[in-house]
C-alpha cells in the first residue's frame, strides 16, 4: 500500500516538474519580448525606451540562459512569487488563492447537488433495469448532457431571479448567490454520476457475492450497504475526482455569466489582458490541483478496491 | 468430469452409514411440483420437480449443464434471478411453506437454517470485504453476537474448517485466498449458524482435483459431526458414489431417475443414467471409441412431444415401445423399492398412446 | 449465387461481397429499425438540423448581417419573426446561419482527435510495454484537465482565430478517443476468432479489414457522436466569451452572449439560439446513445 502511495507521489512530482517547466516558458511561447511583458508589469506607461529594456533585461537576468532563468523562476514559484499581476498589480499567489477557494467551493456545491441526486437516482435505476425509473433516469441524463450551460444560466436568471426574485442574477455575496451557479453547474455532472452509478450498481446487483450474501440471510438493503454501494462506489469516485479537477478552471462560463470572481473568470481575464505572471500561476495551479485530486482519487480507490492495491504492490 | 483417482475403482456408495429416518417421519424439506421459467419463456426449465430431503440425509443431484440443477437450489432459498420465476410448485422446509415466508422469515432461513456454498468460492466473496467480517456478517444475524464474540468464533470455525493460521486469514480479501481455501470459508460461513441442511452446489467443480477430495471430505466430516442434512448438487458421479446415499438425476427440467444411490448406481434403470456412468468411467465401444452420449443436452425450452431424452436414447429407437417413447412422457414410477425411474422400457407401456402432458 | 467461404474469399473482392449483402440504404434502414426510438428521433431531428443549415441561404427572410438601428429589440411580429437583436438586424434569419460556423469547427475538430486519437490508442496497444504505459499516463493527465481551460491557455498563447481553435479542441479532444481505441485493439484482439482466424493462416490485412474494423467502428461513431454534442457545446462556450467564432459572423452562442444584457426585455433573444444549440447537441448525442446501447445489449448477449 505504501509502495503504491510513494509511486503515485513520485509520478505527481515528475507531472508538476514538466508543468512548471510550461510556465515558465509561456512568456517565450507567447509573441512579444519577454523583456517587454515584464516591463509592462512593472510600469503604467507602456511607451518605453529601448535602453530602459535592455538594463531591465540584465536586471532580471534574462540575458542568461534558459535554465538559469528557469531555476531561479522555479525557485521563486516554490515560495509563493509568481510576480505581480499586470492589471491589478497585487501579488499573483493572493489573487490565485482567493479565486481558488471561490472555484473550490462553487465546484464542491455544484458537485453535492449533482452526488445527492445522481447516486440515490442511479441506485434506484439499477435496481429495477427497464422499469419506470430507469427509463426515466436514461432520458434524463441523455438529455442533461446536450444542456450548454451559458444557455441554462440565463434561463436560471429569468425564472429565479428576474421573474420570481427568489436569488440574486449575478455577483458573490452568500449563499443565495451560491444556489443558481451550482445548479447549472451540476447538471453536467449529475447526467453522468447517474449513468456511471446505474451502470456500477447494476453489475455489482448481479455479481455473485450479492447472492452469496443473500444466501447467509442478509436482507436486501442490508446487503446493498454492505456489499453493494461500496463496491458500486469505485467508479463514482474515479469521476467525482475527474469532475472537481474539471470545474476548478473548466467553470469559466459559467463565472463570467455570473460574475463569479473564481478561477475560471481570473484566466478569462488574464487571457484578455495578456497577464502573463497570472496566466502562468493559474496554469501551474489548476494542473498541479488537477493532478493531485487525481493521485488522491487513485489512493482512495486503492483504498476501496484491495485488488488494485496487491496489483500495485507486486508491480 | 471424474477425479482421476475414481476411475478404474468399482462405482459403490462409500457412505451409507446414517440410518434412514423412518418411512413417514416429515421430510426435513419437501419439494412439490416445482415448476420454474426464466422470462417469459415458452416452457418451464424446471417442469415439475418433486424431491423430498429427511433430516441428516445425503441426497445427491445430479445432471448435466443446464437441466436445472443449480436453479432448483436458488429456488429452494428464494434466490432466483429477478428474470426467472417459480410458476408453481411449493418448496417446504421443516413443514413450513417457504413461499409463503415474509422476508424476515426468508432471511433466517437463509444462512440459519438453510446453508449454502457455491461452484465459484471466489467469486461468490465481495472483494472489497476481509473474508472474516463476511463470515461474522452471518453469525451477527443468526446468532445476534457482537463484532468481538463474532469474531472469535469465527476464528473457531475457520479452525475446524481447517483454514491454518485463523487470526491472520480472516484479516485476508478474496483474492488473496486460494480456490481451495475461498471455499472452506465459504463452508465455515454455511455451517456458522448451524443449519439442519447444506445446500452444495458443485462445491469442487472448480477446484484442482486434489484440493476437491480434501473438501469433500471436509464436508464428509462436518456433516457427520453436526447430523445436517446435504443436498448435493453435482455433475460428478464420483462425488455422488463418495458422499451421498440417495441421488436423483435430473434431464431436461425434470427427475429421470431416483433412488438409494447404491441402487442407482449399481443398477441403473433409466437410458440416461447408464449413459451418464458409461461416460464419466470413459469406458469404450466396441470399436475401440470412447463412449459419449450423441446430442446435446436438451434444455426443458426445446422438447417436442414424448420423452424427453429420446432424441438422444439407444433404447428408444429399437425398443418395443419406440412410438410410445416418441408420443407419451412416462412419468417417476417405482421399479423397485424406493428406486423410481421415468421410462417406458422400465414401466409398462400403455398400450394406447396415452394423451398427455402438452406444456 | 454461390457464397463464397469467407475464408477462402480473395481479400478484395468487392463486388462479390456487395453482390451477396443487401444495399447501403437497406442495411440503414434495418440498422435504424432495431434500434430504440432514441436514435431514430436523433438521426431525424440532426437531419432536419443540416437541411436547415444547409439551405439557410434561400431561406433567411433577410440579410443576416443588415443592421436597423431603428427597429432594434422588437418582439416577435409578421415582419419578424423572431424579432430583431440590439442591432436591429432579423433573429430568425440570423438563427438559420448561426449555427454554421460552431458545426464546422466541432467537426472538423472531431474528425482530426478521432484519427489522431485511434491513431496513437491502436500504436500504444500493439507497442504494449513502456510506450503503453508513458502514452496512456500521458492520457490520463490530459484527461484530467478541463478542456475549456487548455484550449483557453492555447488560444491565449497562439493569438484567435479558427486555425488555433481547431489547434486548441483537438489538442484536449483526441484522449478519449485514444483511451477507446487502445481498449477495443487490445479487447478484438485478444477475441478467440481473431486467434482462429490467426491460426487458420488468414492474412493480417485480412484480419485487420474483416475483423477489426467491422467491431471497431460502431463504438468508435458512437464515441464520435457523443463527443461531437460535447465539442459544439464547447466551442459554443468559448464563441460566448469572445475567444471562438468570431464577428461579423453570427453564431448562436455568440448571439446570445450579446443579448444577454437584453435578457428580461427580449428573453426569446436568448432563449432561441440557446435551443438551437441544445437540439443540435442533442440529436447527435441520442444518435451516439443509440449507437452505444445497441453495442452493450449485443455486448450483453455474446
Amino acid at each position: 500500500m505504501w509502495l503504491f502511495v510513494t509511486r503515485r507521489l513520485a509520478v505527481l512530482l515528475l507531472t508538476l516538474l514538466v508543468v512548471s517547466v510550461f510556465a515558465f516558458l509561456i512568456p517565450y511561447l507567447s509573441d512579444g519580448d519577454p523583456a517587454l511583458l515584464v516591463l509592462r508589469s512593472r510600469v503604467a506607461d507602456f511607451q518605453v525606451d529601448q535602453a530602459a529594456v535592455e538594463a531591465l533585461r540584465q536586471q532580471l537576468g534574462l540575458d542568461r540562459s534558459l535554465l538559469a532563468q528557469y531555476l531561479g523562476w522555479l525557485n521563486a514559484a516554490l515560495h509563493g512569487d509568481f510576480g505581480y499581476s499586470y492589471t491589478s498589480r497585487a501579488p499573483v499567489i493572493d489573487q490565485i488563492g482567493r479565486a481558488l477557494l471561490v472555484s473550490i467551493t462553487l465546484a464542491m456545491s455544484a458537485l453535492g447537488i449533482a452526488i445527492v441526486i445522481a447516486v440515490p437516482l442511479g441506485t434506484a435505476a439499477a435496481t429495477r433495469p427497464g422499469g419506470p425509473i430507469d427509463t426515466a433516469a436514461t432520458f434524463i441524463t441523455q438529455t442533461l448532457v446536450a444542456i450548454p450551460e451559458y444557455w441554462m444560466a440565463p434561463m436560471g436568471i429569468l425564472v429565479f431571479a428576474l421573474y420570481l426574485g427568489w436569488l440574486p442574477s449575478a455577483g458573490w455575496d452568500g449563499m443565495s448567490s451560491l444556489v443558481l451557479p451550482a445548479m447549472v453547474l451540476a447538471l453536467r455532472p449529475l447526467a453522468y454520476f447517474t449513468r456511471v452509478t446505474r451502470a456500477a450498481m447494476i453489475d455489482v446487483l448481479q455479481a455473485p457475492y450479492i447472492t452469496a450474501a443473500r444466501s447467509r440471510g442478509l436482507g436486501m438493503t442490508q446487503t446493498v450497504l454492505r456489499h453493494g454501494v461500496r463496491n458500486g462506489a469505485i467508479p463514482v469516485v474515479t469521476l467525482f475526482a475527474l469532475w472537481l479537477a474539471g470545474l476548478l478552471g473548466g467553470s469559466v462560463v459559467v463565472e463570467v455569466i455570473f460574475a463569479i470572481p473564481g478561477m475560471g473568470r481570473l484566466i478569462y481575464e488574464a487571457v484578455i489582458n495578456k497577464d502573463i505572471p497570472v496566466l502562468q500561476a493559474s496554469f501551474v495551479a489548476i494542473v498541479a490541483l488537477s493532478v493531485l485530486i487525481n493521485t488522491l482519487a487513485d489512493i482512495l480507490y486503492a483504498v476501496l478496491n484491495p485488488m488494485v492495491r496487491m496489483a500495485h504492490a507486486h508491480a | 468430469m471424474i477425479a482421476p483417482a475414481a476411475i478404474g475403482t468399482e462405482m459403490r456408495p462409500a457412505v451409507n452409514l446414517q440410518p434412514v429416518a423412518a418411512p413417514g417421519a416429515e421430510p426435513l424439506l419437501a419439494i412439490e411440483g416445482l415448476k420454474v421459467r426464466i422470462g417469459t419463456g415458452a416452457r418451464p426449465v424446471i417442469d415439475g420437480l418433486d424431491l423430498e430431503i429427511r433430516r441428516g440425509e445425503v441426497v445427491a443431484l445430479v445432471g448435466e449443464s443446464g437441466s436445472g440443477k443449480s436453479l432448483t437450489a436458488l429456488s429452494v432459498l428464494r434466490l432466483l434471478p429477478p428474470s426467472v420465476s417459480i410458476t408453481s410448485g411449493s418448496v417446504c422446509f421443516g413443514g413450513d411453506d417457504v413461499g409463503a415466508m415474509r422476508p424476515a422469515a426468508l432471511n433466517a432461513l437463509r444462512g440459519g437454517r438453510i446453508g449454502m456454498i457455491f461452484q465459484q468460492p471466489l467469486a461468490m466473496l465481495d472483494p472489497t470485504c476481509r473474508v472474516g467480517d463476511q463470515v461474522a456478517e452471518s453469525l451477527r444475524i443468526h446468532r445476534g453476537l457482537s463484532r468481538e464474540a463474532a469474531m472469535e468464533r469465527v476464528v473457531a470455525l475457520f479452525r475446524e474448517v481447517g483454514i491454518p493460521a485463523p487470526e491472520t486469514r480472516l484479516r485476508c480479501y478474496a483474492h488473496e485466498l486460494s480456490g481451495g481455501m475461498a471455499q472452506r470459508v465459504m463452508i465455515a460461513a454455511a455451517l456458522s449458524a448451524d443449519p439442519d441442511l447444506l445446500i452444495a452446489d458443485e462445491p469442487t467443480t472448480a477446484l484442482d482435483v486434489t484440493v476437491q477430495a480434501q473438501i469433500l471430505r471436509l464436508l464428509d466430516e462436518q456433516r457427520r459431526k453436526r447430523n445436517m442434512a446435504v443436498l448435493l448438487i453435482t455433475h460428478d458421479l464420483a462425488v455422488v458414489a463418495a458422499l451421498s446415499e440417495r441421488v436423483a438425476v435430473m434431464y431436461a427440467g425434470r427427475l429421470v431417475e431416483e433412488g438409494p444411490t447404491r441402487e442407482v448406481l449399481n443398477a441403473p434403470r433409466h437410458p440416461y443414467t447408464k449413459a451418464l456412468i458409461r461416460c464419466s468411467l470413459l469406458q469404450r465401444d466396441e470399436t475401440g471409441a470412447l463412449i459419449s452420449i450423441p446430442g446435446g443436452a436438451a434444455s426443458a425450452r426445446d422438447i417436442a412431444a414424448g420423452c424427453r431424452f429420446q432424441p438422444r436414447c439407444s433404447v428408444a429407437a429399437t425398443s418395443e415401445h419406440a412410438h410410445a417413447c416418441c408420443s407419451a412422457e412416462p412419468s417417476l414410477e417405482c421399479c423397485s423399492g424406493q428406486h423410481k425411474a421415468r421410462c417406458w422400457s422400465v414401466n409398462a407401456a400403455p398400450t394406447m398412446p396415452a394423451v398427455e402432458h402438452s406444456a | 449465387m454461390h457464397m463464397p467461404d469467407a475464408m477462402a474469399a480473395p481479400l478484395f473482392d468487392v463486388a462479390n461481397r456487395a453482390a451477396s449483402r443487401p444495399s447501403i440504404l437497406r442495411r440503414t434502414l434495418a440498422f435504424a429499425r432495431q434500434r430504440h426510438w432514441v436514435f431514430s428521433a436523433g438521426v431525424v431531428m440532426f437531419a432536419i438540423v443540416l437541411l436547415l443549415l444547409c439551405c439557410a441561404h434561400w431561406l433567411t427572410p433577410y440579410d443576416p448581417a443588415s443592421q436597423s438601428l431603428l427597429q432594434r429589440l422588437q418582439g416577435p411580429s409578421s415582419r419578424h419573426w423572431l424579432g430583431t437583436d440590439h442591432l436591429g438586424r432579423d433573429q430568425l434569419s440570423r438563427l438559420l446561419v448561426g449555427g454554421h460556423f460552431a458545426i464546422i469547427i466541432a467537426a472538423v475538430t472531431l474528425v482530426l482527435s478521432a484519427v489522431i486519437g485511434t491513431v496513437i490508442g491502436v500504436i500504444s496497444a500493439r507497442q504494449g510495454g513502456m510506450v503503453d504505459e508513458i502514452t496512456m499516463r500521458i492520457v490520463d493527465l490530459l484527461i484530467s484537465f478541463p478542456d475549456v481551460v487548455v484550449a483557453i491557455f492555447l488560444i491565449a498563447l497562439m493569438g484567435p482565430g479558427y486555425g488555433t481553435l481547431i489547434v486548441a479542441l483537438t489538442v484536449v479532444s483526441w484522449t478519449p478517443f485514444a483511451r477507446l481505441a487502445r481498449g477495443l485493439a487490445i479487447e478484438i484482439n485478444a477475441k478467440s476468432y481473431i486467434r482462429a482466424a490467426e491460426i487458420l493462416g488468414c492474412s493480417r490485412r485480412f484480419i485487420i479489414l474483416r475483423h477489426i474494423i467491422p467491431n471497431a467502428i460502431r463504438p468508435l461513431a458512437a464515441m464520435g457522436f457523443l463527443r461531437f454534442g460535447h465539442k459544439l457545446i464547447t466551442v459554443g462556450g468559448l464563441s460566448f466569451i469572445g475567444l471562438g467564432v468570431q464577428p461579423p459572423h453570427a453564431d448562436w452562442a455568440a448571439m446570445m452572449a450579446s443579448s444577454q444584457p437584453y435578457l428580461e426585455r427580449a428573453p426569446l433573444l436568448v432563449i432561441c439560439p440557446g435551443l438551437a444549440i441544445f437540439l443540435t447537441a442533442l440529436s447527435v448525442t441520442w444518435i451516439g446513445q443509440g449507437l452505444e446501447t445497441k453495442r452493450k445489449t449485443a455486448g450483453d448477449q455474446a
